[in-house]
Order: structure tokens, then C-alpha cells, then sequence
């Protein structure tokens, strides 16, 4: 039963053969300067889009938060939810 | 879709709230002050209480709270917002006044002034951001540090022998009969914010409908007085915090 149950949830959740849930695109703009670098919108993001840049910093010397996997983004706003500066917007399409 | 494409003003679904200013926080990374500034921000402009919104600003790491969001605020003395706020709700009922107030100001200066409003069940709504430190003035102890916790005055940990307990403030405040609302939040995850911001709509509809005090407990990190990365302090406060100050409403009337 355990083994039938996973098979269904595997065909459900494959990309290809998901029919029945509507695709939801993503994006998010950071606000550079804003960013102070905190890591909470990495830790937030169920997708593993955000990522902190390794050398690159900001005018005040942080390391601040960009998509690095733009195209797993499902604009859920989490990321936008714990951040504590206010520097992320969210976008979101719904595709047909 | 190239991120390019799906960034269009048509496929908004969140953006910066509009009564945050442009002026950069000098809160710490991480600091939980922002996401709580944000969300207080974001429900009055919902609630269109911009232009019947009187803010006090407390002494602690929130003292600028009043750059920050653009509404009218009173910076009040050390402790004295809850007095401040008093007065200034009974001179104008029709006004919003809620304070800003951390654990130094709240639950150690300011006790007096903060029963004392609660008792007299003024119409104020309180939002108390409890990272049971001093933050502002470099890590020491405050009543609500916990036993055992290491700060700048208590190298060996919080000792109850000597310092006696962390204060419930809120548990006591729920014990008066003029509060309305008394609840505990944080704003650690997603949900956590979300359920924050309903309860701080609940003190601010309170507060027009004169309900009685309300009191919203925060529980928030201060990583750089607790020495460890935001995220670090996240998972120390869920492991170590929530066991003593559990979140949840304490009064909901």
C-alpha cells in the first residue's frame, strides 16, 4: 500500500506528467544596498533560489542576497515574509 | 520564463510597505526589530489608520523607531511610553496609539508605568519585542534573561540564586483585569509572521474600539548580544526560549 501510494505521489509530483497542478512562476528583486546579508531569506526559501553572493558586497561591505537558481523561484514570498529589511519584492505568473 | 519577464508591476504579490521609509535600519542582520517594524507598517497602512496613528518609541535599540516608519511618534523617557500613551489617547480617543517597547524598557524601567496602564485598562495597544538582553547598550542582562544564559554582566550564566528568575511579564500583565488581549508571537518563519501580524491587527482594532489594553509579546533574537549568526540565533531561541516563554494568547477577550 506504502509503495502504491509513493508511486502516485512520484507521478503527481514529476514535472512532465503534472497535469493537474497549475504551473506558478516566480521571481523576487533585492534591494542591493538594503541588504544587510542576514541569511534569513536563504534559510526561508523552500526552493533554494536565494543565495548570499561569496565575494561580492554591498556600499557597507555585506554580502547580499541573489537568485542564484532563478528558474526554481514559485514566487511564495517567503523569502519577503522573514526579511527583516524590507529589500525583496516578490512576482509572481500562473501558466496556462 | 526568464526573470526578467515575470518582473512586471502586473504580477506584483508583495512589495516593501509603503509607510517604511527609504532611510536604512541600523538594526543588526537579522534583527527581529526589522520584520516586526515591517509587519506594523504594512497593518496600518492596510487598515488605514495613517493619518490616526500615534506611535511612542521607546529607549533601547527601537529609540529610532520613528525614522523608520512614517507615521506622527512621541520618543518617550526610558520605561514611560505606556504612561505617554496613555495620555495621549484620553486627549484624542479617536487616535491609534500603540508603543514600541523591548524587554529593558517594558519589563525592567518601565514595570510600573506598564501595570500601572494595564490596570487601568487604557485603550493603548503594546507591542513588546523580548530578546531577553539589553541589545542597545552591549549584551547585558535583563530581567527576562534566561537561567543559565550567558550575557556581558553574567559571564558564568544567569544565576537564580543571585539574579533571581526571568520575568513573565506577560503572565502577569494577563492577571489584570483591565488588559483585553495578551498573547505571545515571534517572527522567526513565515507563519510565525503571519500569526504575529493577526495579532497585532487584533491590539490596534482593540485599541479603536476601546477594548482595554492590549499586549502583544514578541519573542525575538538579538544574535549579535547572543554572539551566533541570525540563523543560529533562530534555532537557539525555538530550542531554548519557547520551553519559557511559550507562544500562544495568554487572554483573549
Amino acid at each position: 500500500m506504502k509503495k502504491l501510494t509513493n508511486t502516485v505521489i512520484n507521478y503527481l509530483l514529476t514535472p512532465h506528467n503534472n497535469k493537474f497542478m497549475a504551473k506558478v512562476k516566480g521571481a523576487v528583486t533585492i534591494d542591493e544596498e538594503r541588504c544587510k546579508g542576514c541569511d534569513l531569506c536563504v534559510v526561508a526559501c523552500p526552493a533554494d533560489v536565494l543565495h548570499l553572493q561569496a565575494k561580492d558586497v554591498n556600499d557597507r561591505g555585506y554580502h547580499f542576497a541573489y537568485m542564484a537558481q532563478p528558474e526554481a523561484c514559485i514566487g511564495c514570498a517567503a523569502c519577503a515574509t522573514v526579511c527583516p529589511d524590507g529589500c525583496i519584492e516578490v512576482y509572481r505568473v500562473v501558466l496556462k | 520564463m526568464k526573470p526578467e519577464e515575470i518582473i512586471s508591476p502586473a504580477n506584483k504579490v508583495y512589495s516593501r510597505p509603503r509607510l517604511l521609509t527609504e532611510v536604512n535600519m541600523h538594526y543588526c542582520p537579522g534583527c527581529s526589530h526589522g520584520v516586526v517594524h515591517r509587519i506594523i507598517a504594512e497593518l496600518i497602512d492596510e487598515m488605514g489608520l495613517e493619518d490616526k496613528t500615534v506611535g511612542i518609541a521607546p529607549v533601547g535599540c527601537a529609540v529610532f523607531a520613528y525614522n523608520y516608519i512614517d507615521i506622527d511618534w512621541i520618543e518617550a523617557a526610558h520605561g514611560r511610553a505606556p504612561a505617554v500613551a496613555s495620555a495621549v489617547k484620553r486627549l484624542n480617543p479617536g487616535n491609534m496609539v500603540f508603543t514600541y517597547q523591548g524587554d529593558g524598557d517594558l519589563a525592567a524601567i518601565g514595570t510600573a508605568e506598564t501595570i500601572h496602564a494595564a490596570n487601568r485598562g487604557e485603550n493603548i495597544a503594546i507591542i513588546f519585542v523580548n530578546n531577553a538582553i539589553y541589545g542597545m547598550t552591549g549584551g547585558q542582562m535583563a530581567p527576562t534573561t534566561l537561567e543559565g544564559q550567558k550575557t556581558a554582566t553574567t559571564p558564568y550564566g544567569r544565576r537564580v540564586d543571585l539574579n533571581g528568575y526571568p520575568l513573565k511579564i506577560s503572565d502577569l500583565l494577563a492577571q489584570l483585569d483591565g488588559t483585553c488581549l495578551v498573547t505571545r508571537q515571534s517572527v522567526h518563519t513565515p507563519v510565525a509572521v503571519r500569526k504575529a501580524k493577526a495579532a497585532i491587527r487584533k491590539a490596534f482594532e482593540n485599541s479603536m474600539a476601546g477594548k482595554g489594553t492590549s499586549v502583544v509579546e514578541i519573542v525575538g533574537t538579538c544574535s549579535s548580544g547572543w554572539k551566533m549568526t541570525p540563523d543560529q540565533s533562530n534555532k537557539w531561541m525555538e530550542q531554548n526560549m519557547f520551553p519559557h516563554y511559550p507562544l500562544g494568547d495568554l487572554k483573549n477577550l
